[in-house]
């Protein structure tokens, strides 16, 4: 009886040291999945960056004032030519 | 048919069997020798030549201004490494590299010659992307590149004072990128990789631990408001002949920095050019004696005492007095004013006879409640608290002084918080470079209705005393001027003055405070009504345009306000 046991339980060793091979291997293929995932989406976050800087660039202040005024001849409206409209 | 007998040679056989038997004996021991006894070393030597830790990199927090306009953004690049002992062996590819990197061969080999020792240097950090890829393509063992970021700041040196930089390694240095430096920076992970004998990533086996990239940080600075005060801050800078110049804008509900520009300021994109003359944040860091924008806090004082009303008359007839052996003195005689004019005509006299009847604790009390003389705790590197120093160390003429901004030391920004204290009828807030998410709680440092009297006495400043052009069309404006005469070793220059002008807007409703600091004008004009006024004028009615605040004077526009009435609207026009 006890000796049925001590064998079951081997068995049960054994099992478990095969899951846990297969488990660790799952884990570092998922991992590498993960990876590249996350590769993946680190590029897209540095393009995003990177087109977010070259908005922001392009949208200085300093350039659109400079465009505004010498390119367009654009310029601030003065108190007197401002109409007020109440809500 | 008779069978040929093999001759049977019993010893050779069990000979041979031994002889195999015992080969497999010692193979099979060896094997589980290796395997299973002595593994440890073994696989330790394995996975010194093929297994390496690496980081995993975590990108830095970006910093925003109030609306999500990038302030500051880390963009990947990558840094070339070599490791000299591969690479030297391929001589002939060297000139390649070099040309690559735009070095000259010679100098690429004396600098491997140099290193030849060390496992991997950097040959080049921080380079494009494209370039690196270019480096990768052509294969030179030894030859690397590992991903690194570099801090790029939009704004470049409209938002250099408050932003700071980083360094090389991507750590903060200076400004708000040093003093939340813990929460913007990321932590990088760490990751077990197979590597080939060039130490290139083969594949990935396991993480040891996830990157956490730094969290984003959005300021209370408005960009568009920043861009405008730095602009005119420089514009009159530069048209004065200044040494320099510094404006700090608070929100009066908040206390949240709105702006905050100085002149001159730096580009911290470019590494090169760093000036650490021009690093500091003066607007914080450094205090100065701030002339007459402190008789307010003088005025403040005497109505609190009770004594004193805004109507009740003060002679300072003959435009001068005696305090013990120094004397006090005006521009001119004003002769009996009333209390309400003090601010209009920046009378000293008067400024001097109202504190010197108060005791000087109550004095002292009133600046250290208004925040003088103590740190803003606005979390910024290196804010400086100024000095206001004990009343009981105060001489009669000291305390005369101090009612018009001498003998006490205060930052640009403490001074834009006390009248923004005035503005928000008395609730002092603390001072902050974050976008405030909820309303921000203040203490209450002197009653409401001593705000209001002030701020009304401030109103005729513009209106009628020497803050006239710091007026807004359609707005009403408070405010005072000051010009402090800089203290120099052993007393005061002459010739070198501080312009100032510190004022709120609009009058009916305050929202901001603004102070603009002129130093050293020397074009000519040096009063804080001539130089610093203008400024403020452009930058709050800016300001308030952008912001949308509407003119709560709109009589002075000497035009009908225009009220849109529906059955005027032209029918299926466009909302």
């Amino acid at each position: 009886m006890m000796r049925g046991l001590q064998y079951g339980l081997y068995a049960l060793v054994f099992c478990s040291a095969l899951w846990v091979a297969e488990a660790r291997h799952e884990a570092r293929q998922l991992f590498v999945d993960l990876q590249a995932l996350e590769q993946e989406r680190d590029q897209l976050n540095e393009q995003w960056v990177r087109l977010e800087l070259e908005r922001s660039t392009w949208a200085m202040e300093d350039r659109i004032e400079a465009m505004a005024r010498n390119e367009l001849n654009m310029k601030a409206p003065g108190p007197d030519s401002l109409t007020l409209l109440v809500e | 048919m008779k069978t040929p007998t093999t001759p049977a040679y019993p010893l050779r056989r069990w000979l041979l069997l031994v002889c195999f038997l015992s080969a497999a004996l010692l193979l099979g021991g060896r094997a589980v020798y290796l395997q299973l006894l002595n593994n440890d070393r073994l696989k330790a030597e394995g996975d010194a030549r093929s297994v390496r830790v690496v980081a995993i990199p975590a990108h830095r927090g970006v910093i925003t201004d109030r609306n999500g306009a990038p302030l500051a953004m880390s963009t990947p690049l990558e840094s070339i490494l070599v490791s000299p002992g591969q690479s030297s062996a391929e001589a002939a590819r060297l000139p390649e590299l070099a040309a690559a990197l735009g070095m000259a061969p010679d100098a690429l080999r004396r600098f491997l010659y140099k290193h030849k020792g060390r496992d991997a240097v950097y040959l080049k950090r921080q380079v494009h992307p494209d370039l690196a890829a270019a480096v990768k393509r052509l294969g030179i063992r030894g030859v690397r590149t590992e991903p690194e970021y570099k801090r790029y700041y939009p704004a470049a040196d409209i938002s250099a004072h408050i932003l700071g930089f980083t360094g090389i390694d991507d750590q903060g240095q200076e400004g708000l990128e040093l003093a939340y430096d813990r929460s913007l920076s990321g932590q990088p992970g760490k990751k077990r990789v197979l590597v080939d004998r060039d130490r290139r990533v083969v594949r990935d086996i396991e993480g040891i631990q996830p990157a956490r990239p730094g969290k984003a940080l959005a300021l209370s600075i408005d960009r568009r408001v920043q861009y405008l005060a730095y602009r005119e801050l420089a514009a009159a800078a530069r048209a004065h002949r200044a040494k320099g110049g510094w404006l700090v804008m608070l929100d009066v509900l908040t206390g949240e920095v709105m702006a905050l520009a100085g002149w001159p300021a730096y580009n911290p994109n470019d590494r090169a050019s760093l000036n650490s003359a021009h690093y500091r944040n003066r607007a914080l860091t450094d205090a100065f004696e701030p002339g007459s924008t402190m008789k307010p806090f003088a005025v403040a004082a005497a109505l609190e005492s009770g004594r004193y009303r805004p109507e009740t008359e003060i002679d300072t007839a003959p435009g001068y007095f005696k305090v013990g052996a120094r004397t006090v003195r005006d521009d001119s005689n004003f002769g009996r004013i009333k209390v309400a004019d003090v601010l209009p005509k920046s009378s000293n006299v008067g400024a001097s006879r109202l504190v010197l009847s108060l005791a000087p604790a109550r004095y002292w009390d009133l600046l250290s409640r208004f925040g003088f003389g103590q740190s803003s705790v606005s979390g910024f590197p290196g804010e400086a608290a100024g000095e206001l120093r004990p009343f009981a160390a105060w001489s009669r003429f000291e305390m005369a002084t101090m009612s018009f901004g001498y003998g006490l030391l205060v930052t640009p920004l403490q001074l834009a918080r006390a009248y923004a204290a005035l503005a928000a009828d008395g609730v002092l807030r603390p001072v902050s470079f974050l976008r405030a998410e909820q309303p921000v709680p203040g203490q209450r440092v002197i009653a409401a209705a001593v705000a209001r009297q002030v701020r009304a006495m401030l109103g005729k400043v513009v209106s009628e005393g020497s803050g006239r052009r710091a007026a807004i069309p359609g707005y009403r404006v408070m405010g005072k001027t000051g010009t402090a005469l800089k203290a120099i070793p052993g007393g005061y220059a002459e010739d070198r003055y501080l312009s100032l002008f510190a004022g709120i807007a609009p009058a009916g409703a305050p929202r901001f405070a603004l102070l603009v600091l002129i130093d050293e004008p020397r074009a000519g004009d040096t009063a804080g009504g001539k130089v610093a006024a203008p400024v403020f004028a452009k930058v709050m009615a800016g300001a308030l345009r952008l912001l949308n605040i509407p003119p709560d004077d709109p009589a002075a526009l000497g035009r009908p306000l225009l009220a849109p009435t529906p059955a005027l609207a032209p029918e299926g026009a466009r909302r």
